[in-house]
């Protein structure tokens, strides 16, 4: 089990949310995160550990990134929302990069506009798979929009909720790529 | 992203992450870290840089294999 946040971590976090709530309305990121934004801090708390194999060449991955990466026909993710979207998006093993999209504020999307890969490296996951350097792909990959300043709501539901997703794909491990 | 990561390792997925922010990767302490020396706009890699994208992907691969336990390591 993760180790829950203290309850004057939630408060804290609560004050944050309340005190800086018109910087956030107006997406004045930098007035809202420079007023001591309580991140959350696990350093003393232990770190959990699944041992993976040695073979990667028999090992099927899972890729999750937080670029907010969605394909056509799905929802784009809701950027005004003051706390994050806690939602993701399934991306099929086959799907076609150059046709998704990115919902995301955050980032210079400069780079991924010219190469997917460059946050949510599929391609690069399937060469290495046709290679035989890993041994596959699971069918459903995931992406969601990084911006969770509430991380209490990350602890309580967001990552169990996706966690759930992720092994029913029974990857042997999960590469995480954060943007 | 960190603490989706402890959650899967928490239901015996393991996991590889990479990390361009070293401060909040630090906070959070995800079990297999590989930091990048690229910016998180373009954490795997240049755009259209295949084998910079690979070299990164390879590292965080050769982590999850090798990694006995928790801890971090700095790509190149």
């Amino acid at each position: 089990m993760m180790t829950a946040p203290t309850q004057e971590n939630r408060a804290a976090l609560e004050a944050w949310f309340r005190d800086v709530r018109s910087d956030l309305e107006r997406k004045d990121w930098r007035a809202a995160f420079g007023a001591g934004y309580p991140r959350l801090n696990l350093e003393d708390a232990p770190v959990p550990w699944a041992p993976a194999s040695t073979d990667l060449r028999r090992a099927r991955l899972t890729l999750i990134d937080s670029s907010g990466l969605y394909l056509p026909g799905q929802q784009p993710f809701d950027t005004d929302a003051l706390r994050g979207d806690f939602s993701w998006r399934p991306i099929p093993v086959n799907a076609d990069l150059a046709a998704s999209s990115l919902a995301h504020e955050h980032y210079d999307h400069t780079a991924a506009n010219q190469d997917r890969n460059s946050v949510f490296p599929l391609d690069r996951l399937r060469e290495l798979a046709a290679a035989g350097e890993i041994g596959g792909l699971t069918e459903t990959h995931f992406s969601f929009s990084g911006y969770l300043p509430d991380w209490a709501e990350v602890v309580d539901h967001f990552a169990p909720a996706l966690a759930e997703q992720v092994a029913q794909q029974h990857p042997d491990a999960a590469l995480l790529i954060p943007v | 992203m960190g603490l989706v990561a402890r959650e899967l390792e928490s239901r015996g997925i393991p996991t590889v992450s990479l990390s361009a922010l070293r401060k909040p990767t630090l906070l959070v302490r995800p079990p297999r870290a590989l930091f990048t020396r690229n910016p998180n706009s373009q954490i795997v890699g240049a755009p259209n840089d295949r084998d910079a994208q690979l070299t990164v992907l390879r590292s965080a691969l050769r982590l999850l294999a090798e990694a006995t336990e928790p801890g971090m390591l700095t790509d190149r």
